[in-house]
């Protein structure tokens, strides 16, 4: 169905979401099977968008299973969604959400002690980031710094999207939202806790897209043990389908979702195009999308469109990447929608193949056109290279490391008085400290770093508020002109990526690997964007300003 | 399947101390046992007890028909399961699976497949003990010796 004439069926964007929630409700209640549902929504009018965005336990029933998860909710909802529900900006939109953490504790080992209990409290402190949104990461907007504790006053929030008055407009695509305090991202995205951020413009206007029907996928992995809840414990690598156990143990199994469904189907027309959205909001294993028998028309990559489509028989989504592409039903059939099994460094060798979904192609033909052309594509600035870095990433499994100062970096994850993490994860041979400034960088100006990676692991490489482009990969130039926020780099090799530091966005955020068990255990750095004309560069790593 | 259960086992509380009373209806779920979907415990080197000052605070509860692993990195280390110091267990078999380059001297996992005897019961207590003769230097902290243990007590199935 055409997503504007299914708005119109449900008479009001939001009638539409409260409608949808409903059917959430059911639609939650998922079997193996049946169609994707869309997930609730909330759009922004006259340039502007307000809600609470609460966070609640539920009981959701994925496949055959009954899971214990806290949920997104926002206002007009009447029950949470995992994931959570969905926003539509336009650029120039100024959007606004109070976070209500309402998490209790679930998933707690037998016979742990009530110390035990204390000490994983944080597991239930939150804060939200608004991945790929280029809006200031300061304290009232995509602070990560947050910390949100169960029954807190609500924490407001508050974003101004770029439009076009800024010169550099938030491009239209699809970007996300997700717990982000430092010690708890993986569990929380274990839960589920992750929406789509649609941000519509240029590309929504391009005629075979714009009356294409448009699905907004996410893609999670709920990592749960037999009552349905993800172990509130500290948790190691392990081989296996089910990739962590917990300390202490219990059985525990991974379940690929789609829109919270355990293998749903996607109905499609012979010859119909559709317009899928793809989020990968699992924390730590890679999708490898293959459709039985089709192609994707990659139009966008991590929010940010192409000029023209791509044909691809395959796409990769490391943790937090998006793809939005254009599928073209074939013949009638069933196809499968796999995450094909792919070696990204876990312990006992390859992720298993899955399948995530079917798309079914039934109903009478069509012929849709294919675009042939997109947007003007976003443009790196005519402007040199100022700054050259190096980053190496570098993780230890073994268990057999002593913990890592700061003292506290990773007290969350657990480690006891031992005085060895299960694992740690280190940037330039550092694990994460809130106190310290890893890099001064200025707004308005464009650096190149080097990203290396000793490890078999392909740490994602993600940066917040500005998105880049690769331009080595192991030394040799890379002509490619795709836009991206995360990226998988090479195990055992390196990668140069080029970055353009928006002039209007200041202010202290973070860059890290979103693999989130290796983020929460240190494998994460400060960065200050210090205002346009600022000399920061010589300035020690403790000083938390631009100039002394 | 919305069941809290607030029933506390002895072992339980012997082993690891008082619960908190508002915790323990989130505690408590009950475990849904589907047979297609059973998934064993899973030790790695991270569970090892042998060497640490704090071994007793550390004994692992097992649910009454759950099954047990162990995985620990070798090769060429080879690890061997120590009957003599094992008690309660029965070993089920062992694999070697491919995990090269992720931690240092070691290119495979060893998988340990384990099942509590039949007549074990809640209150029981056990012991699992593997050793290597070989073990790597990037494991001799968290495996003093080549030799890991987890000691373990029986709980009912439902808790």
């Amino acid at each position: 169905m055409h997503r504007r004439g299914f708005l119109a069926r449900a008479g009001a964007t939001t009638a539409m979401a409260f409608g949808t929630q409903m059917l959430g409700v059911s639609g939650a209640l998922a079997k193996a099977g049946e169609p994707l549902r869309d997930l609730p929504e909330l759009r922004s009018k006259d340039k502007y968008l307000k809600t609470n965005l609460f966070i609640e336990m539920g009981r959701f029933q994925v496949g055959d299973r009954v899971l214990h998860l806290p949920a997104y909710r926002f206002d007009h909802m009447d029950v949470g969604s995992v994931p959570g529900p969905t926003v539509r900006l336009k650029p120039g939109d100024t959007f606004e959400w109070d976070l209500i953490n309402r998490m209790t504790p679930a998933g707690i080992p037998d016979g742990a002690s009530q110390a035990m209990i204390d000490q994983f409290n944080q597991l239930e402190y939150t804060n939200v980031h608004t991945h790929g949104l280029q809006v200031s990461p300061q304290p009232g907007s995509d602070n990560v710094y947050q910390i949100q504790k169960p029954g807190d006053p609500p924490a407001p929030y508050s974003y101004k999207i770029p439009g076009s008055d800024t010169g550099r407009a938030q491009p239209a695509g699809m970007f996300w939202y997700h717990p982000h305090k430092h010690g708890s991202t993986t569990h929380q995205a274990w839960q589920g806790l992750s929406g789509a951020i649609i941000v519509e413009g240029d590309i929504d206007e391009v005629p075979e897209i714009k009356t294409a029907r448009e699905r907004v996928i996410v893609l999670n992995a709920l990592l749960v043990n037999p009552a349905g809840e993800v172990p509130r414990a500290a948790v190691a690598p392990n081989a296996g389908v089910s990739p962590f156990t917990s300390i202490p143990s219990m059985p525990t199994d991974i379940i690929l979702t789609m829109n919270g469904q355990l293998q749903p189907n996607i109905d499609i027309q012979p010859g119909e195009v559709q317009r899928w959205r793809m989020l990968a909001a699992a924390p730590h294993r890679f999708f490898w999308l293959d459709l039985e028998g089709h192609v994707f028309f990659q139009i966008g990559q991590d929010g940010i469109p192409f000029a023209k489509p791509r044909a691809v028989k395959r796409i990769l989504l490391a943790p937090g990447n998006r793809a939005e592409f254009l599928v073209k039903g074939g013949d009638a059939g069933r196809y499968k929608l796999r995450a094909v099994q792919y070696e990204q460094g876990h312990p006992g060798g390859a992720r298993p193949s899955w399948v995530i979904g079917t798309m079914d192609v039934s109903g009478p033909s069509k012929n849709d056109a294919l675009p042939a052309k997109l947007v003007e594509p976003l443009k790196m600035p005519d402007q040199a290279v100022v700054r050259k870095r190096t980053v190496t990433f570098k993780g230890e499994i073994s268990g057999n490391t002593p913990k890592a100062d700061p003292a506290n970096a990773t007290s969350h994850a657990g480690h006891g008085s031992h005085g060895m993490p299960p694992v740690q994860f280190f940037l330039d041979g550092k694990v994460f400290d809130l106190n310290r400034i890893d890099q001064h960088v200025v707004a308005g100006t464009i650096e190149e770093w080097t990203l290396v990676n000793e490890d078999v692991f392909q740490h994602p490489f993600h940066i917040h508020v500005n998105p880049f482009q690769v331009v080595e990969i192991n030394g040799q130039p890379v002509h490619d002109d795709t836009w991206w926020d995360v990226i998988a780099l090479p195990s055992k090799g390196q990668m140069t990526v080029r970055m353009y530091f928006r002039p209007d966005v200041t202010g202290k955020t973070v860059y890290h690997c979103h693999i989130l068990p290796h983020e929460d255990n240190g494998m994460m750095a400060n960065m200050l964007i210090c205002p346009p004309g600022s000399d920061p560069y010589d300035l020690p790593g403790d000083l938390q300003e631009c100039s002394l | 399947m919305t069941c809290f259960k607030t029933s506390v086992g002895a072992a339980f509380l012997t082993i690891w101390g008082s619960i908190a009373p508002n915790i323990l209806s989130a505690q408590n779920l009950e475990w849904q046992d589907n047979p297609a979907t059973k998934s064993p415990y899973i030790f790695t080197q991270q569970h090892n007890v042998n060497g640490r000052d704090d071994a007793n605070m550390r004994v692992q509860l097992i649910r009454l028909g759950w099954s047990l692993q162990v995985q620990l990195p070798g090769n060429p280390a080879v690890w061997t399961f120590d009957a003599k110091d094992s008690d309660l267990i029965e070993p089920r078999g062992r694999t070697m699976v491919y995990s090269p380059t992720r931690i240092e001297g070691t290119e495979s996992l060893f998988v340990f497949d384990f099942a509590l005897p039949s007549t074990a019961k809640a209150g029981d207590h056990g012991t699992i003990t593997l050793s290597t003769t070989e073990l790597p230097q990037s494991l001799e902290n968290v495996m003093p010796n080549g030799v890991f243990v987890v000691n373990f007590s029986v709980i009912a199935a439902i808790n």
